[in-house]
């Protein structure tokens, strides 16, 4: 058992301590909630915090730089994209269920596409048929994790996974033709 | 299904890396019996379409994802005043953004709130009471205008106009905008700045998220929230109210949203003035040009160092763009605010002159393009029941209000190509995409369909229908309505009205005329294949108005393309239209027939411009029938050129990608002459369609009119080569060698046609162009008295205007021949 130390952490999920990863995820996500808020705090009208400064900004004040390496920060942001899917998916999951209680009609199409970016819908369905994926093929679901959710590169989701980068393409392609299937029978 | 997983996996892979157009194969070939497992590699493939474009954009791209992680207040489903929140839009750093219900007016709206933990800070809830005065002084219609303040929880919320549409900046991430369109957005937020300006309001913060143009093209300048009223100076000093100011200890990319829009006064902390508001408006201007900001760089401090020392890349502008729209930029993106324009409306000025063109509107209505469904029976035998099924869907949905939908041809020219969405989309100018796939076993079928967006690649929609065949009317049925559903387009008339025409109820019918129609389209050799299913169809029903008309069509296309003696048919292709019209006096496909059937069995003119003309009239959409007016009749019957070219044109508009009326308006220009026109379109013809045989034919008489002979011959060796020898193939190549003088060659394929008289019939119109071409005179002219005499379709069609037959006018027998005609068709 190593100390709450998340370099200390980090490095021993890397050797393949996986209560490290146990340990360390709660802590990078009040980590990643502490900088949004504050970010709330300062921020001016309509500046969009982008996921990926967010991480990294996370990654810059958890983890000391000179005792990992590169291979450690790629690790890190597959972490921090798991968080992002619960944190995105929760809060699509929330706003479909206010719809719901309030009584309001379901999101139309109409209202799909003027809010395109927002839709608690596919998210959800999205989330839920990553789940199955990870049941039939582990790897293919954590690369889409890691792309969509954590935006990561191809390069860097190889890298994190220890897998050709054509690899994560080959699994990439049959991964989202696999998870439209899922959720057009759903 | 996890255990043959990486079966599934390894054949998915093969069979996705070949052409679309041999998956069916692949799969049965890999698959070899075993049918889950095909079923399941099939069910993946029938998605391979909509997954290109899938989660490639990653999720919070666009999105706030500060909004979600910092936890939103419950506000959806509740009601301030007369405003019921229906969900969420967006949130920003200082506000969040509802879309609600005005239960009083009828009218949906926006309303916009203060985050909670600011809802108590008397300073937030200043700024927004002072946004709201500020929005009400400005009402302009490219500013999104203010309802008014509603109470929320104890806090003032502004109540605002809701603007439905993208953000510049989600147009922008899809890659630059067209020139027109781009000025055009441009003058639109310049009126809006101008008139903000000249109410002493300076925004600030304009950037392409700031900006939405709806989906009339509108544009409208949203969130004033940071604008500041300027003193009498004319400056601001307002430290905190400037971007670059607030940030502490958060570095790290944080505000690069906002960041690459500063100009270098506001990087610096200096007072601030309209001047700021014009870097900002050159900034989204070069962004809407090239696609990227003109000063955004990967980190904060990069991006601050870019706007005060670096020049934009100014090679980056798209090489179109006119020198007054690059100066003017220039001068907007000077460092020192002294250096820019003044003002707005100079800013506007050098917009107008430079572009003098009109501006294009911003379009974005509905459309629709239905592929061609993909086949996946394990024969593979079910195409022309593919082909119809989205065909039906084309019909059912093309009279729809507001719905844009592209041709059956254009949109079919996909097939088994495996382009993906966007590419499809963009050619055809479209916003979804409907494909799907069919699977049939003896009596079932399963349809799978999805509607796609092509900006994005999401599923709008999608279906499976596990059916008997017997109800595939009704399926079609509910597939065009889910459609128009998805669409929000208005459907004609009643709810409950059927949208596709069904011409039979007659399943075996049905399926005949499907496929008769399909080899009767494929010209050449499959037309006596496809006439004996039309045949069958209206036996089966013969209520069958549809089929008739397709029947009365292969005996036509028969007779002039010189399969056997007109005689022989004229009768049945003459009843075959009148019957259809019989059952179904609207029916343009029947006016269609009737026109063409009169006009090439019985020469009668008079009668065939009457039924063009109702025909068209009755469906100006019809391009096939629009083709046959204009060749047929306009062209080769009445020898009036330009009209039958600029039908052809009119045709071919109606459906640009197809290859067939690009052919008919390549034969229409080599008939008036005007060759280099016709070479070029036909060759597009054969580029669109390589295996038409006409569009070769074509493009070999053009070549030959040319006198571009060693062209001519090779292009029209190949027409041969894949009709069997048809004897419109002959017939043309013996007329480019009669014209090059090469008797001897014009000789052996006179001979080859004359030889076939013994086996079979040979159009004594196509005899008289070979014997002529072959220099043997006499025996041309005896031809084509015989042709005449048996009123042979395609010496009625050619004789008067066609240009091979030109050469034959001068001698007084052939012109007392065209006389003949000439008075039978006026008695």
């Amino acid at each position: 058992m190593v100390d709450g130390n998340p370099t200390a952490l980090l490095l021993a999920w890397r050797d393949g301590d996986q209560a490290a990863f146990d340990q360390l995820v709660p802590l990078v996500h009040e980590e990643l909630r502490r900088i949004a808020r504050q970010h709330m705090g300062h921020e001016r009208s309509g500046h969009t915090l982008q996921p990926t400064a967010l991480v990294n900004e996370a990654y810059l004040r958890l983890i000391d730089v000179k005792r990992s390496q590169w291979h450690d920060r790629q690790h890190f942001f597959a972490m921090a994209a798991r968080i992002m899917r619960r944190v995105l998916v929760d809060a699509a999951r929330a706003r479909r269920f206010h719809k719901r209680g309030g009584g309001a009609p379901m999101a139309s199409l109409d209202e799909a596409l003027a809010v395109s970016n927002e839709r608690p819908r596919d998210l959800v369905e999205l989330d839920d048929a990553l789940n199955a994926l990870a049941a039939v093929d582990p790897r293919k679901s954590q690369i889409v994790e890691m792309r969509y959710f954590g935006g990561l590169s191809v390069e860097e989701t190889a890298d994190a996974l220890r897998v050709s980068p054509g690899t994560v393409m080959r699994d990439w392609r049959l991964a989202k033709v696999w998870l439209l299937r899922e959720i057009s029978r759903r | 299904m996890p255990e043959h997983w990486p079966q599934v996996e390894r054949i998915y892979s093969v069979v996705v890396a070949r052409p679309e157009s041999e998956w069916a194969t692949a799969l049965a070939e890999m698959c070899a019996g075993n049918d889950s497992l095909r079923s399941e590699v099939e069910s993946l493939l029938a998605h391979e379409h909509a997954a290109r474009t899938f989660l490639e954009t990653p999720a919070f791209a666009g999105a706030d994802a500060t909004g979600a992680i910092a936890n939103e207040r419950a506000i959806v489903g509740r009601r301030f005043g007369p405003y019921a929140v229906v969900a969420p839009i967006g949130s920003g750093g200082m506000a969040e953004v509802y879309r609600a219900r005005d239960e009083q007016l009828g009218r949906e709206i926006a309303i916009k709130v203060l985050p909670q933990h600011f809802a108590s800070d008397p300073d937030r809830r200043a700024r927004v009471e002072r946004e709201a005065r500020m929005l009400a002084a400005l009402n302009h219609p490219h500013i999104g205008a203010i309802y008014g303040l509603e109470d929320v929880d104890g806090c003032p919320a502004l109540v605002l106009e809701l603007v439905e549409g993208e953000t510049l900046a989600e147009q922008v991430a899809k890659g630059p905008l067209p020139l027109a369109r781009a000025l055009e957005i441009a003058r639109q937020i310049g009126d809006a700045l101008d008139a903000a300006h000249k109410k002493g309001i300076i925004h600030r913060d304009l950037k392409p998220a700031n900006v939405k143009v709806t989906p009339d093209g509108v544009v409208k300048v949203l969130d004033f929230g940071l604008a500041k009223a300027v003193a009498g100076d004319g400056s601001t000093s307002d430290l905190t109210q400037s971007p670059t100011m607030t940030v502490r200890g958060t570095h790290h990319g944080m505000i690069l949203g906002t960041a690459a829009y500063m100009s270098p006064e506001q990087a610096r902390g200096k007072p601030v003035d309209t001047r700021t508001d014009i870097w900002a408006f050159g900034c989204v201007l070069y962004e809407m040009l090239t696609g990227h900001g003109a000063f955004a760089r990967d980190t904060f401090t990069d991006t601050l160092a870019a706007i005060i020392e670096r020049d934009p890349e100014w090679k980056a502008l798209p090489r179109a763009t006119p020198p007054g729209i690059i100066r003017l930029l220039r001068r907007c993106l000077e460092k020192d605010p002294t250096h820019r324009p003044h003002d707005v409306a100079s800013v506007r000025m050098g917009i107008d002159e430079t572009s003098s063109s009109t501006p294009l509107p911003v379009e974005r209505q509905a459309s629709i393009a239905v592929l061609a469904f993909t086949d996946m029976s394990a024969a593979k035998d079910q195409d022309w029941f593919c082909d119809g099924i989205a065909e039906e869907i084309i019909n059912a949905l093309t009279p729809l209000k507001g719905l844009k939908v592209a041709a059956r041809t254009s949109a079919f020219s996909f097939k088994g190509r495996g382009d993906d969405l966007r590419t499809i989309g963009q050619k055809l100018n479209v916003t979804t995409v409907l494909d799907g796939s069919v699977r049939r076993a003896g009596d079932r079928v399963r349809i799978t369909v999805q509607l796609s967006d092509v900006a994005d690649g999401f599923q709008l929609w999608s279906e499976r229908y596990d059916r008997e065949l017997k109800d595939i009317f009704d399926v079609q049925d509910e597939i065009a309505k889910a459609i128009a559903e998805r669409l929000r387009v208005t459907l004609a008339g009643g709810k409950d009205e059927r949208l596709v025409e069904q011409g039979t109820t007659n399943i075996e019918a049905y399926q005949l005329y499907l496929r008769g129609r399909a080899l009767l389209d494929r010209r050449g050799a499959s037309v006596p294949a496809g006439l004996e299913l039309l045949r069958q169809a209206v036996e089966v029903d013969p209520d069958y108005s549809l089929a008739w008309a397709s029947l009365a069509d292969a005996f036509t296309v028969m007779a002039y393309s010189g399969a056997g003696p007109g005689s022989e048919t004229k009768s049945e292709s003459i009843a075959a239209a009148r019957r259809s019209i019989e059952l179904n006096p609207t029916s343009a496909a029947g006016h269609i027939a009737l026109a063409a059937a009169t006009l090439l069995y019985e020469n009668n003119r008079a009668m065939a411009k009457q039924e063009f003309e109702r025909a068209l009239e009755l469906s100006p959409n019809y391009g096939m029938g629009r083709c046959w007016y204009s060749l047929f009749y306009l062209q080769w019957a009445r020898g009036d050129f330009e009209s039958g070219i600029a039908e052809a044109r009119r045709a071919l508009e109606s459906d640009p990608l197809s290859a067939y009326m690009m052919m008919n308006l390549g034969c229409c220009l080599f008939t008036a002459g005007r060759l280099d026109e016709a070479i070029d379109t036909c060759r597009r013809a054969v580029q669109q369609d390589p295996d038409s045989f006409v569009s070769r034919w074509a493009l070999g008489i053009s070549l030959g009119m040319a006198r571009r002979f060693d062209e001519a011959v090779p292009t029209l060796e190949a027409a041969a080569a894949m009709s069997r020898r048809h004897s419109l193939a002959l017939t043309a190549l013996a007329g480019v060698y009669g014209q090059w003088e090469k008797p001897a060659e014009a000789r052996s394929l006179h001979r080859e046609l004359t030889d076939r008289v013994s086996r079979g019939y040979v159009s004594p119109a196509h005899l008289a162009l070979t014997a002529e071409a072959a220099g043997e005179h006499e025996d041309a002219i005896a031809f084509a008295r015989r042709a005449w005499d048996e009123r042979e379709p395609s010496f009625i069609l050619w004789a008067r205007h066609f240009p091979q037959y030109r050469t034959l006018h001068s001698d007084p027998r052939f012109a007392a021949i065209l006389r003949e005609m000439n008075d039978q068709d006026d008695a």
